[in-house]
Formats: C-alpha cells, sequence, structure tokens
C-alpha cells in the first residue's frame, strides 16, 4: 500500500484519488463527531463536505502528512462552529436526533446510544468538542489545545469537568 | 488527569467505538473524491456543490484568519524610523483612521457575517541562489537553485557554493548543517547553525541564500508555549494558528550569518516583519521578504490599537511600520496586510524600508524591478461561487513603493501563473472546471487584453510564460497543451492546442524550441499514477508536440512536479535532473528513492543515470546538487554524493545526531 507520507505529497500536487484515501483513514470518526457534535445527519454531513474542500484548498499549507488528522478535526470543528452559529434559530433537541446506521441499529443500541446523545447535549458547545475531540478522535490534551486555541491547562480543566458532568448524567439514567 | 477521568474516557472511548457507524454515500471516499476534484459539476448535483463550496468557503475564512498569527502581545513599542522614511513619533496618531477601520472590523467581525472573502496563507516558498557575489571554488560547474526569472534568484534548503553545501534540516528545521565536501569521499561536517531561542519563542528556518560570504537563513518565529491565547474576537474566541507550518507564527523576516569562517558562522543582523513567511527573492543585492500578517481582533482597545499597526523588528527592536507605508484598500474590508521588507545587503542593510497594504496574499511574483503578491478569494454572487485573483504591484526600484491593484476573474496556480515581459504583467487564472482566462495588463494593472473561454470544463494545471507566449496545461480527461500568443497584447489568442493523455503539473523550458513537463501519465479515461516526463516540441507554436517522453515502470512521484526547486540542470551539458521516489518495484511496500538523471539528444528524452539512496530509511531524496563530476542528494537527514559518471555512492554522511533530532523517525517533506 502507499504510505500516508506519499498520499498526502501526491494530495499536494491536487491527485483527488489520493486525498480521498488519505480521508478514508478518518472518514468514519471525522462523521461521528460532526453527528454527535451536531446531532443531524444532514447537517453533519455538509460539516464533513464542507471541511474536506478546506482542507484539499488548504493541503499545500500543512507541512506534513504527521498534521493533516489535526488539521482536517480543526477545519471540521471550525465547519460545525459555522453551521450551529447558522442554525442558532433553529431549535435541534435530541428528540430529533437520526439514527446514524444506515439500516437502524437493534432496538437496545438505539436506546444506549440517545442516553449518551443526551447526555453529550447537555453539554455547552465547547465542552462538547473537547468531549468529542478526545473520545471520538482521540487526541490528547496538547492536540486540543492546538486544535481549540484554548490553554493546554483549560483543555484539561474543561475535560475533567465535562465528563464529570456526563458521569453523574448517565449514572443517573442507568 | 485524574485516574477516574482517565478509566470514565476510556469507557466512553469503547462505547462509542462499539456503536455502529456506516458511512453516508454523501461521504464515501469516492463521493469526496468528486466533490473535491469538483467533477460532481453535473446539472444535478449543482446546487449542492455550489452551496457546500460557499459555506466551506465561509469556513475557510475562519481558517485563513486563524492561519497567520497570533500576535505576540510583546514588548513596549518603540516607534523607530528606520531609515529615511520618516515614522510618526510616539504619541501622535498617524495612525488613526487605521485604527478606526480596525475597530470596524473588529465590530463587525462579533456578528460573524462580515467576511465575504479570504486569503489563504500558502507558501509558495521562495529561492536560488545564482553565485551573485559568492565565491566559486575552482572553476568548475555548479548547481543553483531553478528560478522563474533570470537575475531574480529563489531561496531554497539546500545551497552550494562549489565547496560547502548549506542545508536546511528538514526534520528539525531549527538547524542549518553546513557540509564541506571539498573531497567528496570524505564529507565532513564543517559548522552546525542553531537558529536563536528566546524565552518565549523559537526559530525555524524555512529556506536559505548565500551573498557575498553571508549565509541568508529565511526564517519564521512560534510561542514556546501555547498558553497564550490572548482575548480576540472571531472564530468563537477560540482564535488558533494553524496554517502555514502546522502552528502558530508570530513573526518572519531574514537572519544574517557571517560565514567568512564557514566553520564559525556568526550572525550579524536580524531583521522580522509581523505575519507568516509568504517568500523572498534576491536581485542585485537587494533582499525582498514577503509576510502575510493576520491582525488578531483583540477585545482590548489598546492591543487592538497596537496589533493592528504592521511592525517590523530590527535585531529585536521593534518599530511600527510609518503610516504613509500602509495602504488600505476601500473595497478591502479583511484583516489581512501583505508585508514587504526591502533590505539592501551591499550597504550593509542598515536601511530597511517596509510597505504593507490591507490584503492577505500567499504567493509572489518578482521582476527585477517589481514584486507582485497575489491572493486568491472566493465570493458569492447570485448563489454562485465565485473564484477571483487579487494582485498587489510594488516597485522597489526606488525605495519601496506600493504602486496599484487589481482584482481579476478565476484564480491563480502558483507563481509561475505570473509573469512580467516587456512592461506587462500577464496572468493566468481558472475558474475550476468552467474555463480559464489569460489576461494582460500594463503597470497600472489595467487590464490591457485578456482571453477567456480556454479549456472550457477544464482546470489549470501548469502554466509557463516564455516571452510572447503563454503555456497553459489544463486538464480534465487529457491533457491539453495551450501554446497563447501574446505578442499582440491587447489580443491574445490561443495559437496552438495538443492533446495527450496524462497531464503535466510543471513545465520546465529546455531550449527555445523545447518544454520539459514533468506530471502524471494516463489514457484516455484518467490518470494511472505513474510519473511522466514529457518533452514538448514547441518549435511550430500552432502545432505543439509532444515528441518523447519517459514513464515510470511503476508508480512514481516527485517533488519536482509542484516544488520547481528540485528540478536541477546540468549547466555544462544540459542534461537535468529530479528526485523521485518510486513504488513496489519488486514489492508493494517497497519504496525506492533516487535522483534521476535525463538526457534530451536529437528530439528524445532518455535515462542517463539513477543515484540511488541506499534504503528508503530517510524518506525520499528531495533536492539534488552537483559541483564537477560529483552529484549530491539530500533526504529527511543524510547528505549522499555520488560519481555522476558512474551513479556509484562515493559518500554518505548524517546531518544531525539523533540527540540532536525531534523525537521519532519523523520524515518531512517540504
Amino acid at each position: 500500500m502507499h504510505n500516508d507520507d506519499f498520499l498526502f505529497e501526491s494530495a499536494k500536487t491536487g491527485n483527488a484519488r489520493s486525498f480521498a484515501m488519505l480521508y478514508e483513514k478518518y472518514a468514519k470518526q471525522l462523521y461521528l463527531y460532526a453527528y454527535k457534535f451536531l446531532e443531524n445527519r444532514e447537517d453533519a454531513e455538509d460539516a464533513v463536505s464542507q471541511a474536506s474542500l478546506s482542507v484539499y484548498r488548504n493541503i499545500k499549507n500543512i507541512r506534513n502528512s504527521g498534521s493533516f488528522k489535526a488539521y482536517y478535526f480543526k477545519a471540521l470543528s471550525n465547519c460545525c462552529r459555522d453551521i450551529i452559529s447558522k442554525n442558532k434559530f433553529t431549535v435541534v433537541g435530541p428528540e430529533e436526533t437520526e439514527n446514524l446506521t444506515d439500516g437502524g441499529g437493534t432496538e437496545s443500541s438505539v436506546i444506549e446510544k440517545s442516553m449518551l446523545d443526551s447526555a453529550l447535549s447537555s453539554l455547552s458547545e465547547g465542552e462538547r468538542e473537547i468531549v468529542l475531540l478526545a473520545v471520538v478522535s482521540g487526541f490528547t490534551s496538547a492536540e486540543i489545545s492546538k486544535i481549540t486555541g484554548l490553554t493546554g491547562g483549560s483543555v484539561r480543566s474543561k475535560l475533567s469537568r465535562s465528563l464529570a458532568k456526563l458521569r453523574s448524567l448517565l449514572e443517573k439514567e442507568v | 488527569m485524574k485516574n477516574t477521568d482517565r478509566e470514565f474516557l476510556k469507557t466512553l472511548q469503547n462505547k462509542i467505538s462499539e456503536e455502529p457507524v456506516s458511512l453516508p454515500e454523501k461521504l464515501s471516499p469516492d463521493s469526496i473524491s468528486e466533490l473535491v476534484e469538483g467533477e460532481a459539476l453535473n446539472k444535478k448535483s449543482r446546487k449542492t456543490v455550489k452551496r457546500i463550496s460557499a459555506a466551506a468557503a465561509c469556513a475557510i475564512i475562519l481558517f485563513a484568519a486563524a492561519a497567520v498569527g497570533l500576535r505576540f502581545y510583546g514588548p513596549q513599542i518603540k516607534p523607530v524610523s528606520p531609515s529615511e522614511e520618516s515614522g510618526p513619533q510616539a504619541g501622535t496618531d498617524d495612525y488613526a483612521e487605521i485604527r478606526e477601520f480596525f475597530h470596524s472590523v473588529r465590530e463587525k467581525s462579533k456578528s460573524n457575517s462580515f467576511f465575504d472573502e479570504y486569503n489563504t496563507a500558502e507558501t509558495s516558498g521562495a529561492a536560488d541562489d545564482s553565485a551573485d557575489g559568492v565565491s566559486q571554488a575552482e572553476n568548475r560547474a555548479i548547481s543553483q537553485t531553478d528560478a522563474q526569472t533570470q537575475g531574480v534568484q529563489e531561496a531554497d534548503i539546500i545551497k552550494n557554493d562549489g565547496r560547502y553545501l548549506y542545508i536546511v534540516h528538514r526534520a528539525n528545521p531549527n538547524k542549518i548543517v553546513i557540509v564541506d565536501a571539498i573531497n567528496p569521499n570524505k564529507l565532513k561536517t564543517a559548522a552546525k547553525i542553531s537558529l536563536p531561542e528566546t524565552d518565549d519563542e523559537f526559530y525555524t528556518a524555512r529556506e536559505i541564500f548565500l551573498y557575498d560570504g553571508k549565509l541568508i537563513a529565511l526564517a519564521d518565529t512560534s510561542p514556546k508555549s501555547d498558553s497564550v491565547y490572548p482575548d480576540i474576537y472571531g472564530n468563537n474566541g477560540a482564535y488558533t494558528v494553524y496554517g502555514n507550518t502546522g502552528g502558530t507564527v508570530n513573526r518572519c523576516g531574514a537572519l544574517i550569518y557571517d560565514i567568512s569562517d564557514v566553520t564559525k558562522p556568526k550572525k550579524t543582523a536580524e531583521y522580522m516583519l509581523d505575519g507568516c513567511y509568504i517568500g523572498s527573492r534576491l536581485t542585485e543585492g537587494t533582499l525582498l521578504v514577503t509576510s502575510n500578517y493576520t491582525v488578531p481582533l483583540y477585545k482590548d482597545d489598546k492591543k487592538l490599537d497596537s496589533a493592528c499597526i504592521p511592525s517590523g523588528y530590527i535585531n529585536g527592536i521593534q518599530y511600527q511600520i510609518p503610516e504613509k507605508q500602509i495602504h488600505i484598500l476601500p473595497d478591502n474590508r479583511e484583516n489581512s496586510y501583505s508585508v514587504i521588507m526591502k533590505i539592501d545587503l551591499k550597504d550593509g542593510g542598515a536601511q530597511p524600508q517596509t510597505c504593507a497594504v490591507l490584503g492577505g496574499s500567499s504567493d509572489l511574483y518578482c521582476s527585477k524591478t517589481d514584486i507582485y503578491l497575489a491572493k486568491r478569494s472566493y465570493e458569492e454572487k447570485e448563489g454562485e461561487s465565485k473564484s477571483f485573483t487579487q494582485i498587489f504591484r510594488f516597485s522597489f526600484e526606488n525605495g519601496l513603493e506600493y504602486k496599484s491593484e487589481v482584482k481579476l476573474p478565476g484564480e491563480f496556480l502558483n507563481q509561475f501563473s505570473m509573469d512580467e515581459y516587456n512592461g506587462f504583467f500577464r496572468i493566468a487564472t481558472c475558474e475550476r472546471n468552467l474555463q480559464s482566462y489569460v489576461t494582460v495588463l500594463d503597470k497600472s494593472l489595467s487590464v490591457i487584453g485578456s482571453l477567456g473561454g480556454i479549456a472550457k470544463g477544464e482546470s489549470v494545471y501548469a502554466a509557463r510564460f516564455i516571452g510572447n507566449k503563454a503555456y497553459i496545461v489544463t486538464f480534465y480527461q487529457t491533457d491539453p497543451l495551450f501554446v497563447i500568443d501574446l505578442s499582440n497584447p491587447s489580443s491574445p489568442k490561443i495559437e496552438g492546442e495538443l492533446k495527450i493523455p496524462g497531464f503535466s503539473n510543471m513545465l520546465y523550458p529546455y531550449s527555445d524550441t523545447l518544454l520539459i513537463g514533468v506530471g502524471t501519465d494516463g489514457n484516455e479515461s484518467g490518470t494511472n499514477g505513474k510519473l511522466k516526463i514529457s518533452l514538448f516540441d514547441i518549435s511550430d507554436k500552432s502545432n505543439p508536440k509532444e515528441i518523447s517522453k519517459a514513464v515510470s515502470g511503476t508508480s512514481a512521484y516527485s517533488i519536482a512536479s509542484y516544488e520547481h526547486k528540485a528540478y536541477m540542470k546540468f549547466g555544462d551539458t544540459g542534461d537535468f535532473a529530479i528526485p523521485i521516489l518510486s513504488y513496489g518495484a519488486s514489492s508493494e511496500s517497497e519504496e525506492e528513492p533516487f535522483i534521476c538523471a535525463f538526457r534530451v539528444d536529437n528530439g528524445s528524452i532518455s535515462v542517463l543515470k539513477k543515484y540511488k539512496a541506499d534504503s528508503s530509511e530517510n524518506g525520499m531524496f528531495i533536492r539534488g546538487a552537483y559541483t564537477g563530476g560529483t552529484v549530491f542528494a539530500i533526504n529527511t537527514n543524510e547528505l549522499y554524493a555520488f560519481d555522476r559518471e558512474t551513479g556509484e555512492k562515493i559518500d554518505k554522511i548524517t546531518l544531525l545526531d539523533s540527540s540532536e533530532l525531534p523525537g521519532g523517525n519523523v520524515v518531512v517533506f517540504n
């Protein structure tokens, strides 16, 4: 298989196929992140599409393939916030959340999911962003700090606070 | 992190990873590939794509705003006038108008509806060194960095003075390594330059020049800690910089090292600018450094008032650019500046001049008298996203002056999309997958003539202006090479056209009648991932022909397909060489890095010699160089010397010890 560096360099020359192959590595994480953040499948699709265009257009600004994932999530996080600010007047509640799978999951997984999802949606935007970056994308606090622009300390304390909030909500419901 | 947090995080991660996720069709890799290629522009999906690209433009605004720079709210500003341009004295408020403007920008950014265009902060590097003032050892032919314009040098990550090789280390760009190659069998490190580091910032070398016993390091600075996140509007308060170099950039500029004793380089001067590095040029002892400075929209008035005036820094002393050298254009409503510094190295650089225009930029073209900064922008018009190119022209013939500006339809590709010839500025732009334009302008940037509708439905992949002709490669399925006649500036016209499979990303002039194309091979249905070096015969402009081509046996890649500085011409024989990384010659995972020399003879192109790396452990070769009968090549951490005739390796030296490298086996390409 081609390695990331090769794909990355090739994508830099404008090769859409190579770009898509790089994208594929993170596609599910990106979609899941956007979906959990925006709580709406169509918006999530838009956000990932927009972020992809943005990353593709700006790929020459990314120094090496190692920064690709963080750059992508940075773009996605911006797109999500953009969509949220556009949707400010539309109330989107957890009850409107759609099933994430195309074919629909089992009954219990839907219930399980909506518990976690509704716990997530009780967090503020900023908190949700940090939690999702840690949980879905597996970024460290230092990486999250680069992506969000918050200080390392602020990321750690927000993350800890949000996790505590989530824990209490989930435990209550169980 | 507390243990309980860590455990709970793990539980959540497990929980989420167990959720079945199936990617919607719209987000399948195939769809994304189509989306970015813009091929989804058929009738059915047209609306969606437009909508997306408009929104993407918004997203990129945030990005671009973020891309340049958290400005370090540094030491007390001491307005000093660095040259005869008399800067305003402390206490006066000549800048009132500019400040007022930025206050209004900040107001509008709060509602987040302000920005209707953006600029990308791209780095086209800059670079070349001809032997302008560099003492050459003996009388051997030596390599020089490929440059777009004769007499205007471009910086690069490797420079060769005939004895020493000067190399910006790619994995640790805080270091410049100087290797003594007087005896190529015994390469020897002569010195290592560590760029400065302050308590707050570290410096990163981007490229270098050599000039008159001096090494000029073009560098930028980043804050050491990411804890300096001032209170700024825009991007929901989280104003990060994750652009250009993958990190925060404060300032950029030139560090001058005296290398009269190569073993003891000594820093003699430092010229810096706010913003991140766009590129640089060196012509007849005049050094030009350009930056893109995005003003952080501080909530605090005092901070904003100070940050909205771009500054220069001479040997660490900050000065604000004089008000009369700052130009705010009525139609530009963004918070990025293009900034230029001109340093006369002949008089020791005592009196640098600076100039700024509101409107960020990402690429530059430079003639011997004028510098043109270019930006791309995207606007929503009547429901359609349109791309534009804005050009700012500065003259540095006498002093440094902002001269004129123009905005044209379509986006440019790179520095080779621009050119100045016989007093005319020419530029190739394209509206992706719609059409391309070639426009001729006079020096005041008034349009003299233009040709639109070139290659309907395609995009520009490569451009090169040579004399009164433009050569444009567009691509959809096959590779039309257009020859456009500009001999009558007021009416450019298509003179010839060639359609062949595959496409070229870069065009290199070989002779008056031959062009080299470096790109991707293909057939009528698309590309096949193989590297293609084409030889075009352009002697009959109305009938260009691909008379010969070399195609790699397996998939292969060359940096020279987008970085002209990786193209090396052997000045003595006319042969040329590019770095290549080929894939899967004997197994899928095998990578073979080498420098490949080509010869053009009797209308055909042939592989002359391969200079092969021992392994791909240190990545691909990123540049080649030569001195007489020795060919050199660098990768992430090694310099190889080869016998030019036999292709055999003579010696190899490791540039930095593992203790001097950042953690892990980092492979960084250009």
